[in-house]
């Protein structure tokens, strides 16, 4: 046992990187919102990349811990505490039995994350199939596995310094002296909350079917991420009010996390990671994988424009993403282990 | 099967969507079967990077791990992937053949809450509508809104019904229902907004069975029986 959850939040769940095998039985996948921010927070405590880890929604967690454990946070900007003093994110600490950390609110994002290591699980939740249901307070949280040999090393670096220092455990001195570099973050510190952001899109079968207007509305900065969001999907609003040109499917089609559908209202959708299986609206795009997070990070009444890129522009990308999270790995296994 | 009567694109940058056209000589039923069978054969013989597939009236998505499929491979995802799934496409057989799966489902239609209209629409008596559903063979489509969820094909065009103008908020787990051109159950407890003619004590989706929790799969062929309310109960009870 890890910790027990005293307070749970609007909606946080124990998330995992999506299951596969049952999706033709209308099952989904499911999984994290932003996986890039959950892929390095689990790097960062040793992890492997897609461990299952604590996800929450605009309001985060109070967590009781019961054993000592290594934790990073980050997502959204979270204003995190550990016993009442303001803690580190994007960066490993240790967190003491008997500690108690408040994830806070998120007031930059909308998905926050805590990554323990080991990984995590609430048998509780757990679902056999589908998506795991939300978190109550009076949870217990249990380690997932055993630790990585380069959890240890990290805890052992991290614990040293402390016992160097007669300050209070949540200091500079005693969480690593180094900073991720802002272009791994989902925001920077210096981005200001209003900034429009850029979404990468994949034109789909649909989208030269759609009027001009229409066309420049969706790569201009005329799109408002409304208030129904869920982990299923984002609607987005439009200024103008475009009806869709499309007759229905005849039948519904496979749908994929990303994917942009068109209901008959002109009213986009952005289906999410845990978004149904088949679906019947026409699809005029695909949210890219390498901006699919960040786009999961913007709140309702944010602005976005989409940015039209080829498929093989968004696969070379996601590779370059990916290799940048090796990178980082190797980077904190020097960094432990020097 | 030749590979030149599928046609493919990409569904965003993590799958792949084939689709194969109904025409004279392949009618929807064969597409169906024809796909159907596809998925399966990419199931049993996956190129490293596959996660799943999903089959749906003539397409089938394949979906793929980016970043196992990019390091596997110094060919394009869709080039990969597209090789890949034509080879199979060249060893399914020429000929459609029907698959074997029939399944029969109880239906008790004491629990039906649209008959009159359906009946009144057709211009036959409940009864008549009764002995006539139970006369239709029904192919599943895709299976999908809700686990387990099958778009059953098959009802015929003067027997079909507009959906409801509000769905209803919540139908219990069995309901048997039409909308369009389709038939479905709802496996769990849940919204809807199709006219439900009757109910099946059949568990569809079996949340516990980790290996095959979904009764029915795409390509299945289903009829409808009448059972009483008595039989219903047992049989729910039972959970057979």
């Amino acid at each position: 046992m890890i910790a027990t959850v005293e307070y749970a939040g609007l909606f946080s769940t124990v998330q995992h990187f999506g299951r596969y095998g049952e999706l033709s039985g209308g099952v989904p996948a499911g999984g994290v919102m932003d996986d890039r921010s959950a892929a390095i927070l689990n790097m960062l405590v040793g992890n492997e990349q897609r461990q299952p880890l604590v996800e929450m929604f605009q309001s985060g967690v109070r967590l009781q811990f019961t054993q000592t454990s290594l934790i990073a946070l980050g997502g959204a900007q979270m204003e995190a505490t550990l016993d009442g003093q303001i803690c580190p994110v994007w960066r490993p600490f240790v967190v003491e039995k008997g500690s108690r950390l408040d994830c806070g609110r998120c007031s930059h994002g909308a998905w926050g994350y805590a990554a323990i290591a080991g990984g995590v699980r609430c048998p509780e939740r757990e679902m056999t199939f589908g998506e795991p249901s939300a978190l109550i307070a009076g949870d217990i949280l249990v380690g997932g596995s055993n630790h990585s040999r380069l959890t240890n090393v990290i805890i052992r670096k991290l614990t040293r310094s402390k016992a160097n220092s007669d300050r209070s455990y949540v200091s500079s001195e005693n969480t690593p002296n180094w900073r991720l570099a802002h272009q791994l973050l989902p925001f920077s510190p210096d981005s200001p909350p209003g900034r429009v952001r850029s979404i990468r899109m994949i034109p789909g079968q649909h989208f030269m079917q759609l009027t001009r207007d229409f066309r420049r509305l969706l790569t201009e900065d005329a799109l408002r991420v409304s208030t129904a969001v869920s982990r299923m999907g984002y609607r987005l609003e439009t200024e103008l009010t475009l009806s869709s040109e499309f007759p229905p499917l005849h039948h519904s089609q496979p749908v994929v996390p990303g994917a942009i559908q068109l209901p008959p209202d002109g009213q986009p959708i952005v289906l999410m990671p845990g978004c149904q299986t088949i679906g019947g609206y026409p699809l005029i795009g695909f949210v890219a994988s390498v901006d699919l997070g960040k786009f999961a990070q913007v709140r309702s009444g944010q602005h976005i424009r989409f940015e039209t890129i080829a498929v093989e522009e968004a696969q070379r990308l996601y590779a370059e993403s990916a290799k940048e999270i090796t990178q980082l790995k190797v980077g904190i296994s020097c960094w432990a282990t020097s | 099967m030749i590979a030149t009567d599928w046609s493919w694109h990409p569904l965003g940058d993590s799958a792949l969507q084939f689709t194969l056209q109904a025409n004279p000589e392949l009618p929807e039923q064969a597409v169906i079967a024809t796909v159907s069978q596809l998925r399966e054969a990419i199931a049993e013989q996956p190129f490293v990077g596959y996660l799943d597939a999903v089959a749906a009236f003539g397409s089938l998505a394949v979906y793929f791990d980016l970043q196992t499929v990019g390091s596997q491979t110094a060919l394009q995802p869709s080039e990969y992937i597209t090789r890949h799934v034509l080879r199979l496409v060249k060893s399914l057989p020429f000929h459609y053949n029907r698959i074997d799966r029939e399944i029969e489902i109880p239906i008790c239609f004491d629990f039906a809450l649209d008959l009159e209209e359906c009946s009144a629409h057709l211009g036959v008596s409940p009864k008549r509508w009764k002995t006539r559903f139970c006369e239709l063979e029904f192919m599943v489509g895709a299976i999908g809104f809700a686990p387990g969820f099958p778009y059953m094909l098959g009802l015929p065009e003067s027997m079909q019904m507009p959906r409801l103008p509000t769905p209803r908020l919540r139908l219990p787990a069995g309901s048997v229902a039409i909308g369009g051109p389709y038939c479905g159950v709802y496996p769990q407890v849940s919204p809807g907004g199709w006219r439900v003619v009757g109910r099946t004590p059949l568990r569809l989706f079996e949340q516990q069975d980790v290996n095959s929790p979904c009764l029915l799969a795409v390509g299945d062929r289903v009829r409808f029986y009448p059972v009483t309310p008595y039989r219903f109960e047992r049989m729910e009870r039972e959970g057979t």
